[in-house]
């Protein structure tokens, strides 16, 4: 029954005991009130027969004898009989015979007397209808049937005596209903005083979390047993939940063991950390520490070979005889040799500490070109190959990237094609190409030399290595060479391949991308620079005139100096420090000034600086053996005007001051132009 | 002419059926009066109870007896074939006294003959006919337990038992119980409590 479903368990009881009751007690009452009246009835109905059959045994004689009257008086008897409210007899032929009616004035009763239906004769029958018990008795008289008696019974009486009778019932029903609720609201703690113990166990299990708690067993029925599996599940649960805590204890032992493992793990783990910092920390000292090793040998190996090399190109100028010309030349190209493998020796070094450093800028293809030409073609013509700068149209005329770097590549990978090639020519083929939507530049270096057999190809970008050992003592070289090139390349942001058919030559590319908005400033126009740059050949046998004061504190140099500066026409003062050089300069006026950077007392840096700061406009070239990046910025950031590497290439030191001094002999030929 | 003949035959058939048929049917259709009577005979029979001895023989009928003239003519007719207690009623007529003594010895002899018969009767029904006789009747049946009936005045004083009367154009009776006491019958109350009279 869903109403029951959220009845507590005693109302339960209660309502179906309750029900149960007023089932059974409207059942019983129900039963009884109906036989009362069933047998109401039936005795009603005897009575009334009793007395139909008695009045017609009375009047059978005045009923045989037509004496109406007798049996009227006959009838008149039933005054005495209340209930009885009308009688009548019917003769053998149905016709009206005698009548008694209790109430002549009544009109209670329906109808005529003899209205109501007479029956077939001497049939006895009964009816129940309109408030009366209506009884027909046939009179027989002898075995023959005579006439029919006919009484009208008033049912009220019957009725009320039924009435009491409910009402009395009803009463039992209700005392008794009553009874049971009192009887079954104590007893029903019989069966739910057990449950709601339960109930109230497990209640304080779930909220308490106590498995210790009991249900007390009170009986030996369901519910007992009900309690005791209850019982024993709790006692089941309370064993796990020990155990559980057991274990428990025993994981938080092991996580505190394990805990501390791990602190004393991480402590370890952070000592090492602490060791590995120190460490790196002592590596990247020491890797300072070469790096400063590798810029003070740079500076400590090049000045003696500043040495070597200024007055070996001192003595080519000289006048001798051929076979000592020859030797000094000689002795010129090995020192220049050995420059270049110092050179790319430094570099490596540099690349491999990770110590490059480069410079991007907007840098000028055609200049890029035109050094590289005029340094490259006089070694090319000189092995009797042809050389050549091819341009692709199209090409950008500034491109963004370290233009020294660049350089430095291409003179690599030209001077090798040189290098390896007998007979042919050696070729710089210069195009522009667009990937994914960016444009890179490529310069193929070609050559129709010895090639690299394919087994070789890959190996030839390893450091130390050439294509065959034999090579080495062949064609000399560190093998430094393309590997430094190929570093180079990647650090700029380009790449270097390689094609080679073996015994017919190699193609050397390098791929840069052309810079962002490099494209833009107009295209390659070399032939005008071409043009100057074979002006500035031409003044390179040009005389200067002029005073100039060389500030360098190493003898060697002193001397190299003031005899290369001497030969160009120039007046040269030398002084030893920075300090000699700022007093020089205070107390004459001088056209140049050529200032060693690393010099005792007062460095280059500081005399620049002192200098300047007191207004002195003279031009200034700073001269230095420190190849390392930056090092020019700095130099121009107190001041110089102009910046020479050692050792000193008669050339650029040529350039330099051309750029500052009238060039005596132009000046002479311009004048007997003018004469002329 | 034929017809007219015809006609005359029809009308005198007609006239003679109408001054016959009435006659005839007052022979043979007895009077309301005696219907009444003829089937409170019946009835009496079934209200008076004779001694036990006469009733031990129920095969035997009952016996009803009508002396001297007979005034019910067919008005047994309805009743003839009803039984009293499962036994046939007999109706036995009895010749009048008064003409059997006017046929002198012969008479003498069937007289006698008839009053041994009417001992035997159940009841008697003594016609208005013999109302001269009637002492002489009961006496011919004295101790006998026969019911006499008669509709003539001063019956009962002639020790008869039930005598018809008319009263407002009803059949009515009077009952001389004692007579009938003596007769040992025994009369039901509820038909005593009828009699217009009763002699105790």
């Amino acid at each position: 029954m869903p109403i029951m479903r959220n009845m507590a368990i005693k109302q339960k009881l209660v309502s179906i005991i309750m029900l149960t009751c007023v089932a059974s007690l409207l059942l019983a009452g129900g039963i009884f009130v109906f036989s009362e009246w069933a047998s109401l009835r039936r005795s009603m109905v005897q009575k009334m027969t009793t007395h139909a059959a008695m009045t017609g045994g009375n009047c059978k004689a005045a009923l045989a004898f037509e004496d109406a009257n007798d049996a009227e008086q006959t009838l008149s008897s039933f005054k005495e009989e209340s209930s009885i409210v009308s009688a009548h007899i019917h003769d053998k032929d149905g016709k009206a015979f005698a009548s008694y009616r209790r109430d002549p004035g009544d009109g209670s009763e329906k109808g005529s007397d003899w209205g109501s239906p007479v029956p077939e004769l001497g049939k006895d029958e009964y009816h129940f209808g309109d408030g009366y018990l209506t009884v027909h008795k046939g009179i027989v008289l002898d075995d023959e049937a005579i006439g029919t008696v006919c009484l009208r019974s008033d049912l009220r009486p019957m009725y009320a005596m039924l009435r009491a009778k409910v009402i009395t019932i009803t009463g039992v029903v209700l005392l008794a209903l009553l009874a049971a609720y009192i009887i079954s609201s104590r007893l029903q703690r019989i069966i739910s005083g057990p449950i709601l113990g339960l109930a109230e166990v497990a209640k304080l299990v779930s909220e308490e979390k106590d498995y210790s708690a009991r249900a007390v067993k009170e009986s030996n029925d369901e519910v007992g047993l009900l309690i005791d599996s209850f019982n024993e599940m709790l006692a089941q649960i309370h064993h796990r939940d020990l155990a559980l805590v057991e274990a428990n204890e025993g994981l938080e032992t092991r996580v505190k063991e394990r805990t501390t493992d791990l602190v004393r793990a991480n402590r370890e783990l952070k000592n090492s950390v602490e060791r590995a910092n120190l460490l790196a920390r002592e590596a990247q000292d020491a890797n300072e520490a070469k790096s400063q090793f590798l810029a003070n040998m740079s500076h400590e190996i090049r000045t003696p070979m500043n040495g070597i090399l200024g007055f070996t190109e001192v003595l080519v100028g000289e006048d001798m005889d051929e076979e000592h010309k020859k030797y000094i030349t000689i002795i010129r190209d090995c020192g220049r040799e050995l420059l270049v493998l110092l050179n790319d020796i430094l570099d490596f070094s540099k690349i491999e500490a990770n110590k490059l450093e480069t410079e991007i800028t907007s840098c000028s293809l055609a200049e890029l070109l035109n050094s590289v030409e005029s340094l490259m073609r006089p070694k090319a013509v000189e092995k009797g190959l042809e050389f050549r700068v091819v341009e692709s149209p199209g090409l950008p005329g500034q491109i963004r990237t370290d233009l020294m770097r660049l350089r430095q590549c291409l003179m690599n990978l030209v001077g090798n094609a040189i290098k390896f090639t007998e007979k042919g020519h050696v070729r710089i083929i210069v195009s522009i190409h667009e990937e994914n939507e960016q444009a890179y530049i490529h310069f193929d270096i070609e050559d129709t030399g010895i090639g690299i057999p394919k087994d070789k190809l890959g190996m030839i970008f390893e450091e130390f290595t050439q294509a065959d050992g034999s090579h080495t003592r062949k064609y000399g070289g560190s093998g430094l060479g393309l590997t430094i090139t190929r570093r180079l390349a990647e650090i700029l942001g380009g790449r270097l391949t390689v094609t080679s058919i073996e015994g017919q030559g190699s193609t050397f590319s390098l791929v840069f991308p052309v810079g962002v908005g490099a494209a833009s400033e107009g295209f390659l126009d070399r032939h005008n620079l071409a043009e100057l740059r074979s002006d500035r050949d031409e003044s390179a046998e040009a005389i200067f005139s002029g005073q100039v004061l060389v500030a360098e504190d190493s003898i060697t140099n002193q001397r190299l100096i003031e005899l290369l500066l001497k030969r160009m026409g120039l007046e040269v003062t030398i002084v030893e420090d920075g300090s000699q050089a700022v007093e020089a300069a205070r107390s004459r006026d001088f056209d140049m000034i050529f200032m060693d950077m690393q010099m005792p007392n007062m460095n280059g840096y500081e005399a620049t600086k002192a200098l300047r700061s007191e207004g002195l406009a003279t031009p200034i070239v700073a001269l230095t053996a420190n190849v390392m990046k930056g090092d020019d910025k700095k130099c121009f950031a107190v001041g110089c005007d102009e910046f020479i590497g050692k050792p000193l290439d008669r050339k650029r030191v040529l350039e330099v001051i051309g750029k500052y001094l009238p060039n005596a002999a132009h000046a002479a030929r311009e004048k007997s132009d003018t004469t002329a | 002419m034929r017809i007219r003949r015809y006609i005359t035959v029809v009308l005198l058939a007609a006239a003679f059926v109408m001054a016959v048929a009435p006659r005839a049917r007052a022979d043979d259709a007895p009077s309301q009066e005696y219907k009444i009577k003829a089937a409170f005979l019946y009835n009496f029979l079934k209200f008076i109870d004779w001694p036990t001895d006469k009733e031990a023989d129920h095969n035997e009928p009952i016996t009803l007896g009508i002396i001297g003239k007979d005034p019910f003519g067919k008005a047994f007719e309805p009743v003839k074939d009803k039984k009293i207690n499962d036994r046939e009623v007999v109706i036995k007529r009895f010749k009048s006294v008064a003409e059997l003594k006017k046929l002198g010895k012969e008479g003498e002899a069937e007289l006698d003959k008839q009053s041994g018969e009417l001992k035997n009767c159940h009841l008697l029904f003594i016609c208005s006919s013999e109302k001269d006789g009637i002492e002489e009747i009961i006496a011919a049946i004295k101790d006998r337990p026969v019911l006499t009936v008669a509709d003539t005045e001063d019956f009962l004083k002639s020790g008869g038992i039930i005598n018809f009367v008319m009263e407002e154009q009803k059949v009515r009776f009077e009952i001389s119980d004692a007579a009938a006491k003596r007769s040992k019958l025994q009369i039901r109350s509820q038909l005593l409590r009828l009699a217009k009279k009763v002699v105790k």
